[in-house]
């Protein structure tokens, strides 16, 4: 077991800590296997309250999101209270999940499973600072790092939430869950201690502790409130950070969450620049889609459904267009800003398509999600009934315009699985007509064919051996010999590849030409190489017109500088 | 019992690759056990993954500047890592706690005014032994009598050492013998070249808690250290405390890099067939029995076809992987294997921290654990199971071949593997008859309704 800090500066004690559990594979694969005997939704045990979110397919923290923007701004709710657990999957008892399991009539196969699984066959060594505890047996809390974990405190924790939702009337739900971050909706002062008298008496039968101090009421009227949960006043909060969104008396405060993302951005992207000086191009664009990107698009198409609620897209999505635009000249090892020729050669979109695109797929997952999601029941309550801004879930036009074309209707029938490839190359020929258009524009983006893109449409030089890919990209976006000059005098310019040698073998000079016939006159024999993955040849040449040119007087003492 | 603790401090100027290499053998042969590194000048090369690294102070020179500046860097060997209870990193010193000895090491530039010194001192917390890089040579003390410090600046640590009740080491007489335990091949004592003044860095302790110590001024140049500061500090501290128990983390991994090679993988399943076939599979019935023989085949299997390693001895030795790959690599997995890396190293200075002198972390988390995962209540007991289960059909095709395939292609390889370092990438290179057995060791926890105990 590692205990990850909870803290981003020192000290960190054993109270700052995550224990998190790194399984034996067989255990980890055993448990992934029997998984669907928990989550089948057509099987009565496994059903859960549509207001659990946690860890479920055709759920998200988007979705809950959203729901609880709209019952802050639905002018229905009085109080909304933020439970917080303390260490919820870490106290957990063996007999208070067996009693929950049973309850449920699982079979007892599988309750004697879980029983083996997390308390009676459980043993764990600690690892703090490289060392290693002895073993320990364990037979209380749900390992954090098993993959039957959280579908176990779903089902658990499942009683809770249907309870506190019982006798609801309205589309709001009167409690929304993800895993064991709760919020409850109250419309007044009574509601409010009712459910928390639900909550109180749930947890002290199943020996569950709140962290009431990490808990919060966001009081939407001017009431003065004092809200206690096991016999504590909650904290009265003006924001409260929900699922990641900061939550206010007027819903999800936008501009601090566009705000919160574009700091911790920046403070990666630092992170990035200082440590990540030797990688290659290649490496920064897989850390950017796989860490950056996902960091600075959460929330994306709730942040577009403001953006376009307010009309105001150009200036909110500036800083995140600045923060793209700083991390693309990262890939590309440049502080230059030639922002649309890095865009065309990643096969990048700019930040207001980019969250448009994922928009559009929100909207596919809120069409395709269980109809009892809370936000479907609220939006099938009808156009009248909603505000402006959830409204907006009813549809989108891009994804309307996605059902009308040949992508969606030639797949119409087919299973949620394959209209979901439909829309991925949906969005890919969108995105190739994005490159088109810039292309028009950056007459170098045309050089790069559409054969000499992977399937991602990322230019196929970032598969080139790491040592070339600087020159290779610096060839493609026009910045190779900028400073250098020719061997006849002049400035160098592309137009002198003519006063240089490049000599291709008699096949490939054949096709060459063929390609040029049909690309256009600019295209040259280093862009068709670089097409085509010739990596030694197109190194060799740039090696070799390296040495006949020499580089500008200024440039060389400037490099003498930076070296 | 009583043993000794070496602590020593250095002011390295540029912590360059050869210099840490030659800082690691000091501390690997227990001639050192803690080092503490001024001006390490945060060098490029990624010294803090090194086991030894402990941790370092906060680089805070402009990224736009080719390198940083200062920086203090405390490496220690295991023995002295187990002692650990807490640390602190301050602007210009690091405070370390080794079960109620408090250690302070610090460097004060030159360039810093009096006032900027004065508040520094003010801000260091209690310690026992303050060793460190000064900039202030003392009248009495230095061999330099004309290049003495000026008074003001004397006085300045006068007026400290009164008010924390400290005083200066006086460096030892008596030669630094290098030892056969030290150097296995050594016939007898080696004598190093020790000097007798303290200069630039000085050592200090407080006269209340800590006895007379030893102090040797050890010549850097002899041990390939070159350096403007001429000496190394080294302390040697009694201590109460059994230090030959070293409770180092283990990790075995095996080198899973060699299954690239197909005759490698051949040979491991060949290897495979040849354990399988000695066992009678099917006689066992018990899932602790099953899972204990399966491991023990694979993991001999393993062991004797790739090999295994310790995983913080392998962190001593460069980075192979990352510099391997910076060169040639372009998949997105090996990306955020490096990006991984990059941030574990980055994030060392998080080590755990005691709450109280009294515990060592490890014995703080390991209470704490003891309690928070223990109910003391007796286990409940698990339900009848019937053979007719309806369920059990459904439940044991969940296991089949077809779905531990359908696992193994979809498991992201970047997870870790458990503390059995039985990872995927092995599971899939072994032969069909292994994911047979696999398929059977499940098969069996279904039907019984119960896991193997680990």
């Amino acid at each position: 077991m590692f205990l990850l800090p909870k803290v981003a500066a020192p000290p960190v004690t054993c109270d700052d800590v995550r224990p998190l559990s790194i399984l034996p594979m067989f255990r980890r694969m055993f448990e992934t296997l029997i998984l669907p005997a928990f989550t089948n939704p057509s099987l009565d045990y496994c059903k859960l309250h549509p207001s659990q979110a946690g860890f479920r397919r055709g759920y998200s923290t988007l979705t809950q999101a959203t729901v609880c923007h709209h019952a802050i701004q639905s002018g229905e709710i009085q109080f909304v209270i933020f439970l917080d657990f303390k260490s919820a999957y870490d106290v957990t008892l063996s007999s208070k999940v067996l009693e929950a399991l049973q309850k449920r009539k699982i079979p007892p196969r599988l309750q004697s499973l879980v029983l083996s699984s997390m308390f009676t066959d459980a043993s764990y060594q600690l690892v703090v600072n490289d060392f290693l505890s002895e073993s320990i047996p364990r037979d209380r809390g749900l390992p954090q790092g098993s993959p039957l974990s959280p579908i176990i405190f779903n089902l658990f924790i499942d009683p809770l939430v249907a309870e506190l939702n019982r006798s609801n009337r309205s589309n709001i739900p009167r409690c929304l869950f993800y895993a064991d971050d709760g919020a409850l909706f109250a419309w007044d002062l009574d509601t409010a201690r009712t459910l928390l008298r639900i909550a109180e008496r749930w947890a002290a039968d199943n020996g569950m502790i709140y962290n009431v101090a990490k808990s919060g009421v966001l009081s939407l009227g001017s009431e003065d409130v004092q809200l206690t949960l096991d016999g504590r006043v909650i904290p009265v909060v003006l924001s409260y950070k929900y699922l990641g969104f900061p939550m206010t008396s007027k819903g999800i405060d936008f501009l601090q969450h566009r705000n919160n993302i574009v700091n911790s951005t920046e403070a990666f992207l630092r992170f990035l620049v200082a440590n990540g000086t030797d990688w290659s191009p290649a490496i920064r664009s897989a850390i950017f889609s796989t860490f950056v990107q996902p960091q600075m698009e959460y929330g994306a198409p709730l942040l577009l459904a403001y953006a376009d609620f307010q009309s105001c897209q150009s200036d909110f999505y500036h800083p995140l267009q600045l923060l793209q635009d700083q991390a693309l000249a990262w890939i590309f090892c440049t502080n230059s800003n030639h922002l649309r020729i890095f865009r065309g050669i990643l096969g990048a979109l700019p930040i207001s398509e980019r969250f448009s695109h994922l928009r559009c797929r929100y909207q596919f997952h809120l069409d395709n999600t269980f109809e009892q999601n809370p936000l479907r029941l609220i939006l099938a309550a009808g156009v009248g009934t909603l505000n402006k801004f959830v409204s907006q879930f009813h549809r989108y036009s891009l994804y309307d315009r996605f059902k009308r074309s040949q992508f969606y209707l030639q797949d119409k029938h087919g299973t949620q699985q394959s209209l979901s490839q439909s829309l991925d190359r949906y969005l890919l020929s969108l995105r190739l007509n994005y490159i088109s258009t810039i292309q028009r524009r950056s007459k170098l983006l045309s050089y790069i064919t559409p054969h000499a893109r992977l399937p991602g449409l990322k230019d196929k030089v970032f598969k080139a051996p790491s040592s070339f890919q600087i020159d290779f990209l610096a060839w493609r976006r026009g910045a190779k010999f900028l400073f250098f000059r020719c061997v006849c005098g002049d400035r160098w310019n592309r137009r002198h590849v003519k006063c240089l040698p490049a000599v291709l073998p008699v096949e490939l000079e054949e096709d060459f030409q063929k390609e040029k016939h049909e690309i256009g006159p600019g295209f040259q024999r280093l862009d068709f190489l670089l097409n085509h993955g010739q990596w030694d040849l197109a190194h060799t040449i740039i090696q070799h017109w390296s040495k006949l040119m020499t580089p500008e007087p200024w440039y060389i003492s400037l490099l003498s500088i930076i070296n | 019992m009583t043993s000794h603790l070496h602590v020593a401090y250095f002011n390295v100027e540029g912590l360059s690759r050869q210099k840490h290499r030659i800082c690691c053998a000091l501390l690997d042969a227990g001639i050192i056990d803690v080092l503490f590194l001024s001006e390490t000048w945060f060098m490029k090369h990624d010294y803090m993954s090194h086991p030894c690294s402990f941790v370092q102070t906060v680089n805070n020179a402009p990224l736009s500047t080719s390198r940083g500046r200062e920086g203090i860097l405390a490496m220690m060997n295991p023995r002295a890592r187990s002692l650990v209870r807490s640390y602190r990193i301050l602007d210009k010193a690091l405070w370390i706690d080794f079960g109620g000895l408090r250690v302070l090491a610090t460097y004060l530039p030159p360039s810093m005014s009096t006032s900027a010194i004065k508040s520094c001192l003010h801000h260091f917390p209690p310690y026992d032994l303050l060793l460190g890089d000064i900039n202030v040579r003392f009248t009495g003390i230095t061999a330099k009598p004309h290049q003495a410090s000026t008074l003001a600046r004397q006085q300045l640590w006068t007026d400290h050492m009164r008010s924390r009740a400290t005083s200066f080491i006086v460096p030892s007489d008596s030669p630094f013998l290098l030892r056969p335990s030290h150097l296995p091949a050594l016939n007898g004592f080696q004598p190093l070249v020790t000097l007798s003044n303290c200069e630039l860095d000085h050592a200090i302790r407080s006269s209340a808690t800590l006895p007379e110590l030893d102090l040797t001024l050890l010549d850097a140049l002899q041990l390939g250290l070159k350096s403007d500061h001429k000496y190394i500090l080294l302390c040697s501290i009694p201590i109460s405390i059994d230090l030959s128990h070293n409770p180092q983390a283990c990790l075995g991994r095996f080198h899973l890099e060699k299954l690239d090679s197909t005759e490698t993988c051949e040979r491991l399943q060949r290897a495979w067939l040849s354990i399988h076939n000695q066992i009678d599979w099917d006689s066992i019935g018990n899932v602790d029995e099953y899972d204990r023989n399966l491991v023990d085949a694979v993991t001999l299997v393993a062991e004797n076809i790739l090999g295994s390693y310790d995983v913080l001895a392998r962190k001593k030795n460069p980075d192979l992987f990352a510099a391997n790959f910076i060169h040639s690599g372009t998949s997105t997995l090996d990306a955020i294997r490096l990006f991984k890396r990059k941030q574990r190293s980055n994030n060392s200075r998080l080590k755990l921290q005691s709450r109280s002198s009294d515990h060592t972390p490890l014995e703080e988390c390991q209470n704490k654990y003891r309690n928070l995962f223990s109910s003391w209540l007796p286990p409940p007991s698990l339900p009848d199971l019937s053979d007719l289960d309806p369920l059990l059909p459904d439940l044991l095709s969940m296991v089949d071949l077809t779905h531990i395939r359908a696992f193994l292609k979809t498991y992201p390889k970047d997870k870790a593997c458990g503390i059995d370092g039985i990872h995927t990438i092995l599971i899939s290179a072994l032969p069909p008859s292994f994911l047979l057995r696999l398929s059977q060791l499940f098969e069996l926890c279904i039907q019984v309704g119960k896991v193997p105990s680990r």
